[in-house]
């Protein structure tokens, strides 16, 4: 019938835009999250200028903030940028994801790009303890613990991760700024070379990147004195925050994130059922986290 | 040069003066330091004629109080104070001044810095220096 | 691309370094970020100077930032506000010990009025019932009873947890914790330059003003003691045309009566007499006032005055916060029966001076240790200071108090309208004779009286008949209205209203004594057979009750021995009359005959 065929056509136009639209997007995202990535990296370098890891952290960041001149600008970069990395690497990959592009890849390499992606979010996580304030402090206490948990290396894991007394920012310090980018790139070598972005992707990033930071004010942070009743971690682990609030912190911070990233790093290795139940599995767990971190900040 | 020549070393021009532009506010924020000043406090046992506490000498002439930065006016040194001499000399190039720090010899070339004294209630005397 | 990018770069640095310079840093380099704006503020107190403390140590905040917003986050307003007071007067380096005796206090649990509330409404009779406090009732957003929805309405906007509100007026001006009382002068933006505002000012001077706040409601001992009397609302004399300007808050106004004679005569004011212990509490927590209640009249007027105890350094340090009070110098000094040292009442090398706490100005105080017959007459020893020298104590009777179960009014605590609205209205209020009963086996005070009548209306507005109730209760304190000048005998012993028995005709019969009222309740309708202020019937039974078991009116016997002194007052009217010295005896005497022959043709059984 005519009605069917139109309406048959229409769907098959519909797909075909959205097609276009999802290859573009998929060109396009990985260029401007590393776009953003080399923006992070320069900003990132000019703070290093001023920034100190000890001593009263948060009053070197405020001052970086509110006196140093630009301070305000570079600092609000460095975070968007960041921040901006990280989400798209996060669309990146669930891009892939989704186009089940771990069937055409080795175990290896996905296993390298998976832990690199993951590398991606504790380089934010350590640069947010590195604010100085309350959150930041908190948030490494809470890892410093949450690491003295695993049996056996706990406490020479935790040693190694977070300093003790006046030394507590300057471990993650060398992480955020050393360790876990170097580890980064090496991880990703093969990728950066494939998407490395061009000069239609820098303008897009810088634009929209300098002109957030010219206008969009630093969240306002707690001193580390400051009393509270209720205070959160960065977005991408508000998931976490909310199971440690119901569950035991073996538990809900340490095995059942390491299940989903040993499940999310084997995904080349199954096949057949496996293969299927690791996919739902990490799309419902996903789903699930992300309906967790919701009820936290709103509720 | 022809005229393609200029204007290409014209565009060159204008691109380093743009990169400089650009890099103006990297530099203004990497080059910044906060003014910060000590207070070092000497108690009455320690106001003894030419008394060295934290980088400042007080001298004591009856009971005038001044005080002289210890950092040679050269390349930044502390300097000793001779007793026998009654001279301050400087460990690194032989900068020599005299009892109340005016240059005498050496390769430094202006005297030492006179810092300001307060007397407080308490009879303690601060002194301020700019670290 | 590559051109584009390096022009947009260039313009948004163009727009960088603008914002930059618009900026605002300080000319000179700043102790703390809030300094950079806020350093020409005024000071607090002497003792608090803004140049030395900053701003920080006690507002908190961010004090590293120059921004206004970034320095603001977590800033505190009013540091002395209780739920913050412990981070900020009452921090480590400052005051601590001080906040939690503060939150144990009677002003800031308002256990007292809670407990009467239970004593009347709920338990029927328990003391010290009430299971919640403010800050209780502060944490939940129900409320159990009747009780608790009326204290939230109409009674918590007076107590210590109460936030201070920006705004003018009484109601704005109550509440605030520490601020409450030791803000003495609220501060101000003098010009639209921050950098030079006024600061509030502190001090441990504080003017009655601060404590009449509250203390204008309920036994109305604020306004008494000045000198008021909370008349009837219509604001007489007019002042052309209209209600007069001699206001009070609610709709109020007041007329003249004389003031306590502390107050006239000495200009004193409450913190003069009121001590520490008990305005801050002693870190116990009190069911009821009197409890913490510490200063009596005989710590000042018979004084016993002792070298500073070894170690009080209260003694001397009060003296010196207070700075017009001149310093001891090895002065004897007058202690409460807590123990507060009454800094300002000591003995020198030339007798005893009170100086006022306010103004340093010395009051002489002729205390002498000669007991006088009118202070020692055998039988008066239960007679507080208060029932012979207050006059007058303000009365309210019969409060009709509505219960609207379908309106809404504000809970005070949660400062939000809530289910059920009260509205008071009393029949009528004087300022009359006192009723004397007894506040405990020791004591006689004046009382005055508590009546509710309580009606509930349902939601469609009908009268709920299960749920009102009334409550006709009296209750002892002293009325502030103190004078030199006592009452004469005849005022207690010939007049059946100070007895208790209330306002009308007492006669002695042979039969016993027989007491008319002037108020007819029962042919009035009143609901009760006796009158409002009656708190006692002849034969001694209490008609009202009290919110204390050992709360009572005179008894039968006391009556009989009170009154059978009245017949022989119209002759023996001096303390100094030899028969008062044992007056049982002198009755033996006079039945017996033995006495000379007196005029009164019989003594009743």
């Amino acid at each position: 019938m005519r009605y069917n065929r139109g309406s048959k056509r229409f769907l098959q136009q519909t797909q075909k835009v959205m097609a276009k639209f999802f290859n573009k997007t998929s060109l396009y995202l990985p260029r401007l999250s590393l776009a953003a990535l080399i923006i992070c990296l320069v900003s990132g370098v000019v703070l290093a200028f001023q920034y100190r890891p000890f001593g009263n952290v948060f009053q070197n960041v405020e001052e970086i903030t509110t006196l140093v001149p630009y301070g305000f600008f570079f600092r609000r970069l460095h975070y968007a940028s960041g921040e901006v990395f990280a989400i798209l690497v996060l669309l990146h990959v669930a891009d892939y994801f989704f186009r089940s592009a771990y069937k055409r890849q080795s175990f290896f390499d996905w296993f390298q790009l998976g832990l690199g992606a993951a590398l991606c979010f504790f380089i934010l996580f350590t640069g947010f303890i590195l604010q100085g304030g309350l959150e930041g402090y908190f948030a490494g206490t809470i890892l410093r613990n949450l690491l003295e948990l695993i049996p056996f290396v706990g406490s020479a894991a935790s040693h190694m991760v977070i300093g003790r007394g006046h030394a507590f920012y300057f471990l993650p310090y060398l992480y955020h700024c050393c360790f876990l980018p170097l580890g980064l790139v090496f991880l990703l070598r093969k990728h950066i070379r494939d998407w490395l972005p061009d000069w239609g992707s820098m303008t897009v990033a810088t634009m929209m990147l300098f002109i957030y930071a010219l206008a969009v004010p630093m969240p306002k942070a707690l001193p580390p004195g400051a009393e509270t009743s209720f205070i959160t971690g960065p977005w991408f682990f508000l998931g976490v925050q909310e199971l440690l609030r119901h569950f035991s912190p073996l538990w809900a911070g340490l095995f059942l994130p390491a299940l989903f990233a040993a499940l999310f790093l084997s995904l080349p290795a199954l096949s057949g059922v496996w293969a299927r139940v690791a996919r739902y599995t990490l799309l419902t767990g996903a789903g699930v986290y992300a309906v967790l971190s919701v009820k936290l900040y709103f509720f | 040069m022809d005229r393609r020549g200029f204007f290409k070393k014209l565009r060159w021009f204008f691109y380093a003066l743009f990169g400089a532009v650009l890099a103006l506010p990297a530099l203004s924020f990497v080059t910044y330091r906060k003014k910060r000043t000590r207070t070092v406090v000497f108690t009455v046992s320690e106001q003894t004629d030419h008394y060295f506490k934290q980088g400042v000498f007080l001298i004591r002439e009856g009971e005038a109080f001044s005080a002289l930065s210890a950092k040679c006016t050269h390349l930044g040194c502390t300097v000793r104070f001779d007793q026998h001499k009654k001279q301050f000399v400087c460990p690194c190039h032989q900068s020599v001044y005299d009892a109340v720090g005016k240059r005498v010899a050496g390769p430094a070339r202006d005297d030492l810095q006179v810092l300001p004294v307060t007397l407080r209630e308490n009879r303690d005397i601060e002194v301020v220096v700019e670290v | 691309m590559k051109k584009a990018f390096f022009i947009f770069c260039v313009v948004l640095t163009g727009m960088l370094i603008v914002l930059e310079h618009q900026r605002f840093r300080p000319d000179q380099p700043v102790s703390e970020g809030c300094m950079g704006c806020h350093a020409g503020a005024s000071d607090p107190d002497k003792s608090h100077p803004v140049a030395a403390f900053g701003c920080f140590s006690c507002h908190l905040g961010n004090p590293y930032s120059l921004d206004k917003d970034r320095a603001h986050a977590g800033m505190v307003l009013n540091p002395g506000d209780l739920s913050v007071a412990a981070q900020g007067c009452g921090q480590e380096k400052c005051h601590p010990g001080i906040v939690s005796r503060v939150k144990n206090s009677i002003m800031a649990t308002n256990k007292g009025i809670l407990n009467t509330l239970y004593y009347h409404w709920i338990t029927n009779g328990k003391e010290a019932a009430s299971p919640v406090d403010v800050q209780a009732l502060l944490a939940v957003d129900t409320r159990a009873n009747l009780a608790e929805d009326h204290f939230v309405k109409l009674c918590a906007s007076c107590h210590f947890w109460r936030e201070r509100t920006p705004g003018q007026g009484e109601f704005a001006e109550r509440g605030g914790g520490c601020s409450g009382c030791h803000v003495v002068k609220r501060g101000e933006k003098t010009t639209e330059d921050l950098s030079k505002f006024t600061h509030s000012e502190l001090s441990t001077r504080i003017p009655s003003h601060n404590c009449v706040r509250c203390h204008n409601r309920s036994a109305r001992a604020g306004l008494s003691y000045e000198g008021k009397y909370e008349s009837e609302g219509y604001g007489t004399p007019f002042e052309h045309g209209q209600p007069n300007s001699r206001g009070l808050s609610g709709r109020r106004f007041y007329l003249d009566l004389p003031p306590d004679v502390h107050h006239a005569r000495s200009e004193m004011a409450c913190i003069d007499c009121h001590t520490h212990l008990e305005l801050m509490g002693d870190g116990k927590r009190y069911e009821y006032l009197e409890e913490q209640r510490d200063v009596i009249c005989k710590d000042c007027h018979e004084p016993r005055f002792v070298e500073v105890r070894q170690g009080d350094e209260t003694a001397e340090r009060l003296p010196r916060l207070n700075s017009v009070v001149p310093p001891l110098e090895g002065a004897k000094v007058a202690y409460s029966q807590k123990g507060a040292p009454l800094y300002n009442l000591r003995q020198g090398g030339h007798g005893a001076a009170l100086y006022l706490k306010l103004t340093g100005k010395a009051v002489s105080m002729n205390i002498s240790t000669e007991k006088k017959a009118y202070h020692a007459l055998p039988g008066h020893e239960r007679l507080s200071c208060q029932s012979c020298h207050s006059p007058y104590v303000p009365q309210c009777y019969g409060c009709h108090v509505t219960y609207h179960k379908g309106e809404f009014q504000k809970d005070k605590l949660l400062g939000l309208e809530t289910p059920g609205r009260w509205r008071e209205g009393r029949s009528y209020m004087r300022f009359e004779t006192p009723i004397l009963g007894l506040a405990n086996e020791q004591t006689i005070s004046p009382y005055s009286p508590c009546q509710v009548f309580v009606s509930v209306f349902d939601k469609d507005l009908s009268y709920n008949d299960g749920e009102s109730f009334a409550i006709s209760a009296m209750s002892p304190f002293d009325p502030h209205t103190t004078q030199n000048a006592s009452r004469t005998c005849l005022d207690c012993h010939g007049d059946p209203k100070a007895l208790g028995l209330g306002q009308g005709l007492l006669s002695a019969t042979k039969d016993g004594l027989l007491f008319c009222p002037t108020y007819d309740s029962v042919a009035s309708n009143f609901g009760q057979d006796f009158a409002p202020e009656s708190f006692a019937s002849v034969n001694g039974t209490a008609l009202h009750t009290a919110s204390r078991h050992e709360r009572r009116p005179f008894n039968a016997k006391e009556l009989k021995a009170i009154l059978g002194v009245t017949p022989c007052l119209s002759c023996h009217d001096t303390y100094e009359d030899p028969i008062y010295r044992d007056f049982k005896k002198s009755l033996e005497r006079l039945r017996g005959g033995l006495a000379r022959a007196c005029g009164v043709s019989f003594v009743y059984p």
